[in-house]
């Protein structure tokens, strides 16, 4: 009785603590429609700077995948005003932090700098964003492609089971779909992007209106709007870019494949179509993956490497993207054991779920670890900025910040048991890694 | 007509444009006061000496043991990162999988770890958590049961993941190198999580022992950051750490180490291998050397950040990489001195002259007035940086705690960087840094580099399997 008071009580004040969170955003558009939010933290004197184009290799066509990624390179090649490498430079000399992302759904910049520094970081982003084709050269562009098969080498075709995910997605995903090739591409299109490519690609996606820049830290809001209308304000506006629209495919049959690696252990993927982000039950197939496989009193955890010992590692998450979602399982086998009999325990287990339900615990569990890893992870300035341009892209909101929480304690273990039925008993892709020469 | 329109927006972009001055780099304002961390100290009843720095932005508590022994104090390789990991398999009050509930449960974070130098035993929890926190976490650190079934289970996992080590060209060619440098006898040539042997040999007795003559209060610092004060932290801490009694500890002794009488190639074969991973050095320095400043603002010149030498180089003008760099790693004796990257396999040859060449120039020549004042400025202006979150800020301690640094430390430390002059980044480099005798190590397809790395004038290729040993 006891303890049960306990867990009632913890499970409380976590979501006091997730519900006392207020991060305070503004947001205005400019005229050329870049979207502008801004949020003050003066707890330290550094500010963020973190540009947001919603564009990635979800937008490349077939033959040209990579693309995305390989032109975000080229943003920090130097612009007009700033100069063959100057901008790794001067964001170094001020003493900051930068760099660049790409997914699917978008390409992400930021430079994290002390906070005399913000004009100068929102001149560099503003002339990136404005004039970036006058400073592109033919040898530029031959360089980064160079670096990115680097790239590509050091991340996917080096690395251990590193090329399963672009396997899997081709698995997935039908051939026109934009999920169906990686971000980082194929060394062919790699080799065949073109400078023309390049200036249509800047002209098209890198336009201020389909652009949200957010500022976060130390600065003075009156003086700081000023700026980003002096650097951006005049940048003319781009074509339309239309919204992506969600494009959630199923599988009627399982689709079985295997690729051999450099390997010593045979890994299985185990691959559902789920939901894309803004799906309804994007936030209980989250606390399934956890009730599967996070931490050591998970289903598979306790089962697999705990109690049996046959396997090395489990790993489960909801893959939710802007068009569409996967739902992955991962288990990586112990020496000699065969991934038909851990595939038969995976199948097990979901059913206990599907049939049985999860527990209260389990819930909770789930629900405490999600909402205390968003604060950790708020205590970075340039983790806030990044979080708040992904609400104001993704959910047209940069205020959900505040809210999205609230999608999960609103969560029961019937809506997870409900999703484990609907979504895990469909067609799904089986796949598996297996050392050289011992495919099975 | 098409083309006529566009000039005429072109046109019209243009003056407008023209209304500000892009052409010039804004100047910064002026410099706002980093306020550095208040540091409180406190000494509890059991002797443990407690640092805390007030942070309340957040509604978030965290606390890190830091003992002064790590693997560079154990016989067997990987006995303290096995203790580590058994701490938390059961306790007299808790099985393994109540501890992982327990914790998960309030959505704390503990972990426990050890490196050459130092144990450190770590707790993040959300403040109105802090109690049942502390409650497992001492639970943990004062009465781990070390049970024989979990004992079994944890090995066996352990060395399945040494066996997956041999997979990842990254890994061997780290684990290989250091042994190139330090040979098999000294702690600093033997990888921290051990190898398989070393491992096989390790037994719970081992772990027992390692625990209760290094988990000791007199060897401890407790560094804590976060919405707290030292008021609320002391009577929390003494009530669940009261048993902790202090116990005489040793430490560590280090054998010698080989000399390197001049610069060879060893390689390690990774059949059909997509890049060639590169290792190159030597034994440097400790991270107490008289010539801390000079060193790093050297190191950040020759390849400590994106814009140094090396990486301007490999990557930025050769292509060749995805990215390359050079690093002391300062320990309390003097760690390795690495240049490192992962290359193309056809350009592994032309990489290690292009490496060779930076690690020559830098000795061979001053540096320029605007390569110094460069990386001055970036290590100066990014002190804020290193003080943002709870665990920057007790990492940042935790270096004052190993290596006996003044709590001044980091009011002075801009000073001495500015202090650097050419004539000492030169020095350094000469004196610290000898091309002339580093070793070479690689991981990539012998089949299609070997020819190309004889060719260097290293001499023969000397040829290693994944441990190290010759073949």
């Amino acid at each position: 009785m006891k303890l049960l008071r306990v867990a009632v009580l913890f499970c409380f004040l976590t979501s006091l603590a997730v519900s006392q969170l207020k991060i305070e955003t503004e947001k205005y558009t400019l005229p050329n429609g870049l979207q502008v939010i801004l949020h003050e933290d003066r707890s330290v004197p550094l500010v963020s700077v973190n540009v947001w184009y919603h564009v990635g290799s979800g937008r490349e066509k077939v033959g040209k995948t990579g693309f995305a990624h390989l032109f975000e390179h080229m943003m920090f090649q130097g612009s007009q005003n700033v100069g063959d490498d100057k901008h790794f430079e001067m964001v170094q000399e001020a003493g900051g932090d930068l760099n660049g992302s790409t997914t699917s759904d978008r390409t992400n910049y930021y430079e994290t700098i002390p906070s005399q520094f913000l004009e100068m970081a929102l001149w560099l982003e503003s002339d990136r964003m404005g004039f970036l084709l006058p400073a592109m050269t033919q040898e530029k562009l031959d360089n980064q492609r160079d670096v990115v098969k680097n790239e590509r080498r050091q991340r996917y075709e080096n690395q251990p089971y590193g090329r399963a995910f672009e396997r899997i997605f081709a698995l997935a995903y039908k051939a026109e779909h934009p999920y169906n090739w990686a971000t980082i591409g194929s060394m062919e299109d790699l080799s065949a992007a073109s400078m023309e490519d390049v200036k249509e690609f800047f002209q098209f996606y890198y336009a201020p209106n389909n652009a949200s820049l957010v500022v976060a830290g130390d600065f003075n809001k009156k003086q700081t709007k000023e700026w980003i209308e002096k650097y951006f304000g005049s940048l003319p506006k781009g074509k339309e870019v239309s919204k992506p629209t969600t494009n959630q495919p199923t599988l009627e049959n399982d689709v079985r494949d295997s690729m051999e690696d450099r390997v010593q252990l045979p890994r299985l993927y185990m691959v559902w179509h789920s939901t894309p982000l803004s799906g309804k039950d994007d936030a209980a197939l989250d606390i399934l993956a956890n009730v599967i496989a996070g931490g050591k009193n998970s289903r598979l955890y306790k089962t697999l490497v705990y109690e049996k010992q046959i396997a090395q590692d489990v790993s489960a998450f909801q893959y939710s993207r802007e068009l569409a979602g996967l739902f992955f399982v991962t288990v990586t086998a112990k020496p000699g054991v065969t991934l038909s009999e851990l595939e038969k325990i995976v199948n097990e287990e979901i059913q206990k779920i599907q049939n049985e339900g999860i527990t209260k615990r389990e819930l909770e569990r789930a629900k405490n670890s999600i909402s205390t890893s968003f604060i950790y992870a708020l205590q970075s300035i340039d983790e806030k900025a990044d979080r708040i341009n992904n609400y104001n892209i993704f959910w047209n909101d940069p205020n959900y910040i505040n809210k999205d929480n609230e999608r999960y304690t609103k969560v029961e273990a019937k809506n997870v048991q409900n999703v484990a039925k609907e979504y895990l008993t469909k067609g799904k892709v089986i796949f598996s890694v297996v050392p050289m020469e011992k495919k099975n | 007509m098409k083309k006529i329109i566009i000039c005429c927006i072109l046109i019209m972009s243009a003056t407008l444009y023209s209304q500000i001055d892009r052409t010039k780099k804004p100047e910064p304002q002026a410099t706002p006061k980093l306020q550095l961390p208040k540091i409180q100290r406190a000494t509890l009843s059991n002797g443990l000496s407690l640092m805390l720095v007030e942070h309340h932005e957040l509604p978030v508590v965290y606390a890190q043991l830091v003992f002064q022994t790590g693997a560079a104090k154990e016989e067997k390789s990987g006995t303290a990162n096995l203790t580590a990991q058994m701490l938390k398999e059961g306790t007299s009050k808790r099985t393994s999988l109540q501890i992982a509930d327990d914790i998960e449960f309030i959505g704390a974070e503990i972990s426990i770890g050890s490196n050459y130098d130092a144990t450190f035993a770590s707790l993040l929890t959300v403040k109105e958590h802090l109690n049942s926190a502390l409650e497992i976490y001492s639970d943990i650190l004062l009465h781990p049961t070390f049970p024989e079934k979990e004992w079994e289970r944890v090995k066996k996992t352990h060395l399945t993941g040494l066996l997956q080590q041999k997979d990842n060209p990254r890994t061997v060619a780290n684990n290989v190198y250091s042994q190139s440098l330090y040979g098999a006898n000294h702690p600093y040539g033997r990888p921290a999580e051990g190898t398989e042997t070393s491992v096989n040999n390790i037994s719970l007795a081992d772990l027992q022992t390692f625990y209760h003559s290094n988990y000791k209060p007199n060897n401890a610092t407790l560094i804590i950051v976060g919405d707290i004060t030292v008021k609320e932290i002391v009577p929390l801490w003494e009530k669940y750490f009261a048993q902790w009694k202090k116990e005489k500890v040793t430490q560590p002794t280090f054998s010698t180490t080989p000399t390197i009488s001049s610069t060879s190639i060893y390689l390690i074969d990774k059949p059909q291998a997509a890049q060639s991973e590169i290792r190159i050095g030597h034994i440097g320095v400790a991270r107490n050397n008289e010539d801390y400043f000079p060193l790093v603002v050297m190191n950040n010149i020759l390849g400590g950040q994106f814009t140094s030498r090396i990486n301007l180089n490999l990557r930025e003008a050769k292509g060749y990489t995805y990215g390359s760099r050079s690093g002391f790693s300062m320990r309390k004796m003097a760690g390795p001195f690495t240049a490192s990257a992962a290359v193309k396999t056809d350009v592994t040859d032309s990489s290690v002259i292009e490496f060779m060449k930076e690690l020559n120039a830098i000795r061979n020549a001053d540096v320029t007035e605007k390569e110094l004042s460069l990386a001055k400025n970036s290590m100066v202006r990014s002190q804020p940086q290193d003080f943002e979150t709870p665990q920057q800020i007790a990492g940042q301690l935790t270096n004052l705690v190993l290596y006996n640094l003044p709590d001044d430390y980091f009011n002075t430390s801009v000073q001495k960087i500015e202090q650097v002059t050419m004539a000492d980044v030169r020095r350094v480099a000469e004196k610290y840094l000898n091309p002339k005798a580093m070793n070479i190590v690689i991981v990539g397809d012998k089949e299609k580099i070997q020819s190309g790395l004889e060719k260097l004038g290293y001499g023969k290729v000397n040829l290693l399997d994944t441990e190290g040993n010759s073949n």
